[in-house]
């Protein structure tokens, strides 16, 4: 594992180039390999890669994986501080529509450097608290020096500034298309659950409506949603004032919600069957009402895997949701499809960096949740 | 007092109950007792109206059960099944009380109870913030007596509560049964398909034959005369002659003679005590005496064999 990462990223290093230069936003650039830049920051960046190799003939596991977490730290912060200072040096005030853009000698090394943490992690039987607190920490310095103004110079961190304003909007609307869909699919999911376990006919019809609702592509369910609800308002114009319309949020909503369906309905009744008879018969008998049967016994007790569903439709509905800013549901898909049209790959960047951090970073919470939801189950 | 009048019920083409009467005093140690399929379960099932009866009524001091709200009448009634069934989210104190929360008890009086309760039932303390899964099969079983005496029930229904346990666990929870009912006075309905259990711990038996009762009274009454060849075959295999030995004491059945030198029992041991201590002393009679030492009386072998007259 070590072996290739380091052959890799070292291959990259050599042959990849590191920044692309351009002179202006549109046109395309040229690649600068880093020992062309700078001899000093690319044996920086070779060394850790070095130890990756040397590390994969040590035997000694667990001096193996702790070297190897030092060995990726340095990676990732030689790629980083690398690219701030390179990108300065180029960057002249003369020219202000030069763009520099990370290449892949930048990104696959640093791909190299996370999958390093993650092996290194799993063989010293990291915990999870322990994990996210590891990259919380190793996260700091970087939020810091993004904080001074160190990456400025990189034409993704120009793309980031020029759209600022609008950023904090699409990452709202980004969390709030998912929130609101994730709670009404609840809502309407959970008494579907119970409908099921109460009539075990109803159990096929529903997931196989559902699964033929999953097997419908995204943009596709998107699209087949605007003319039915255009017809709506048309004929109930009131429901406009509320913002609902053909394009726009409620589509977005509405296709999220159904998406979100079958794997919340199949782990709330896989959930609910694994509750023993047993449990729910002592329940009855010592006198709990139907209500707090479900309540304080089901519910509880069917948490655990009703949470995994809600883990994979939420992780689920992030990647989604980016998707609806084609037919108008903002959030940050904007930028990813603007930059697409504008053929700017740091503008997709932006939009696509904090989609894949915020399905990362929910994941860890729902993961986070799962344990203490199992440890007491 | 539990009055079950004329009930019937019928699972498809099974008849479970079949028109069966019963009454059970209050402080009763009952045990409904038979084969499987007799509907022993059924019948204590019906008492706190987890199953209903086609036809015939149950009432608990004279109320009828059907008009009441099941789910405060089964916080009034204890509740013990063979599969235990505590709630595997909730510590063992959590678990404990279940019914005082469910009948909203303040917290100042939960803990109360709940120490008291650990006394009862003789719940190690350690275990209270533990999790059921973490104790032994016989811990949860003290633990699923102990959630059923918490609302302090006046009536404890148990099923089978401790058929699945080994023998030592079963013998220590019999015994903490036995006090407990002793202490407490409540009224225990208790399935067994054992008899033996079923013997040494009611103070009235029903025996339970294809929805009927087959015969009800105390356990010497059974011993001594099962009423037919049913009753007579299920109580066969514990040797109810030797049985009822158990239920006698030794006063009973000795005669005032005090001068003859023999090994000492007490005059409140059972018959089967005595009958033990002559076999393991190759001896046949014994010097009775009372708790303070003193020589009150004989018994021989033929004592033993003998009943006296209008026993």
């Amino acid at each position: 594992m070590l072996l290739v990462l380091g052959i890799a990223g070292g291959l990259t290093l050599v042959f990849g180039g590191f920044l692309d230069m351009s002179p202006n936003r549109l046109a395309s650039g040229i690649a600068l390999t880093a020992f062309s830049l700078s001899p000093t920051a690319c044996a920086a960046i070779a060394a850790p890669l070095a130890a990756f190799i040397l590390l994969a003939f040590v035997s000694n596991e667990k001096a193996r994986s702790i070297a190897t977490l030092l060995a990726a730290a340095l990676l990732l912060y030689a790629c980083l501080a690398t690219a701030g200072l390179l990108a300065k040096h180029l960057a002249s005030p003369d020219k202000p529509a030069l763009r520099l853009s990370l290449g892949s000698a930048f990104w696959i090394p640093l791909a190299c450097a996370l999958f390093a943490f993650l092996d290194a992690m799993q063989r010293l039987q990291f915990g999870l608290v322990a994990r996210v607190g590891f990259f919380a920490l190793l996260c700091l310095p970087f939020a810091f020096m993004a904080y001074v103004g160190f990456f400025d110079a990189l034409s993704l961190a120009k793309e980031f500034e020029n759209h600022q304003a609008v950023f904090v909007q699409a990452l709202v609307d980004h969390v709030l298309l998912v929130v609101l869909s994730l709670a009404i699919a609840l809502l309407v999911a959970i008494p579907i659950i119970f409908a099921v376990r109460q009539k075990s006919g109803l159990q096929n019809l529903v997931y196989a409506s559902l699964g033929v609702i999953q097997a419908v592509p995204s943009i596709a369910l998107f699209g087949l949603l605007i003319a039915p609800l255009s017809a709506l308002v048309l004929h109930v114009p009131a429901l406009a004032q509320f913002g609902i319309g053909g394009t726009g949020r409620t589509p977005a909503i509405i296709a999220l919600v159904l998406y979100a369906l079958l794997p919340l309905v199949r782990n709330g009744v896989t959930g609910l069957d694994a509750v023993s008879p047993d449990v729910r018969d002592a329940a009855k008998g010592l006198g709990f009402t139907a209500g707090e049967r479900a309540l304080k016994v089901d519910l509880p007790l069917a948490l655990p895997a009703l949470l995994s569903g809600m883990r994979v439709v939420t992780v689920q509905a992030i990647g989604l949701a980016a998707v609806a800013a084609l037919i108008g549901a903002g959030g940050l898909g904007t930028f990813v499809f603007q930059g697409i049209g504008q053929y700017a790959l740091n503008l997709v960047l932006v939009g696509a960096i904090p989609i894949i951090l915020l399905a990362l970073g929910t994941d860890l919470g729902f993961q986070l949740l799962l344990s203490v939801a199992r440890g007491q189950a | 007092m539990i009055e079950v009048d004329s009930v019937s019920k019928t699972f498809g083409a099974l008849k479970a109950i079949d028109g069966l009467s019963l009454k059970v005093e209050d402080g009763t140690f009952c045990t409904l007792v038979g084969p499987s399929g007799c509907g022993k379960s059924t019948l204590l099932r019906m008492i706190n109206a987890m199953i209903a009866p086609d036809t015939g009524r149950i009432s608990l001091r004279g109320a009828d059960i059907a008009t009441l709200p099941p789910d405060q009448l089964r916080r009034g009634i204890g509740y013990v099944i063979q599969s235990v069934g505590l709630f595997p989210h909730w510590t063992v104190a959590d678990n404990i009380l279940t019914v005082p929360r469910l009948l909203r008890w303040p917290k100042e009086k939960c803990a109360k109870r709940l120490d008291e309760i650990v006394a009862l039932t003789e719940v190690d303390p350690a275990w209270l913030s533990r999790y059921p899964r973490q104790l032994s099969g016989g811990q949860q079983q003290r633990i699923g007596v102990a959630r059923a005496l918490a609302g302090d029930p006046d009536i404890i229904l148990m099923d089978e509560p401790f058929s699945a346990l080994d023998p030592p666990s079963r013998a220590s929870l019999q015994a903490a049964m036995r006090r407990i009912h002793a202490q407490s006075k409540k009224t225990i309905i208790f399935v067994t398909h054992d008899i033996d259990e079923a013997l040494k711990l009611g103070t009235q038996i029903v025996l339970l034959n294809k929805g009927r009762i087959a015969q009800t009274g105390t356990p010497q009454e059974i011993l001594a005369r099962p009423k037919d060849e049913f009753v007579e075959t299920f109580i066969g295999g514990t040797a109810p002659r030797l049985r009822l030995l158990d239920f006698e004491p030794v006063s009973t059945r000795m005669r005032p003679e005090t001068n003859v030198q023999a090994p000492p029992i007490f005059a409140d041991a059972s018959l089967k005590d005595a009958l033990n201590l002559m076999l393991s002393e190759s001896c046949a009679m014994l010097a009775v005496q009372d708790r303070d030492g003193r020589r009150v009386g004989t018994l021989t072998v033929a004592d033993l064999i003998e009943a006296p007259h209008g026993s």
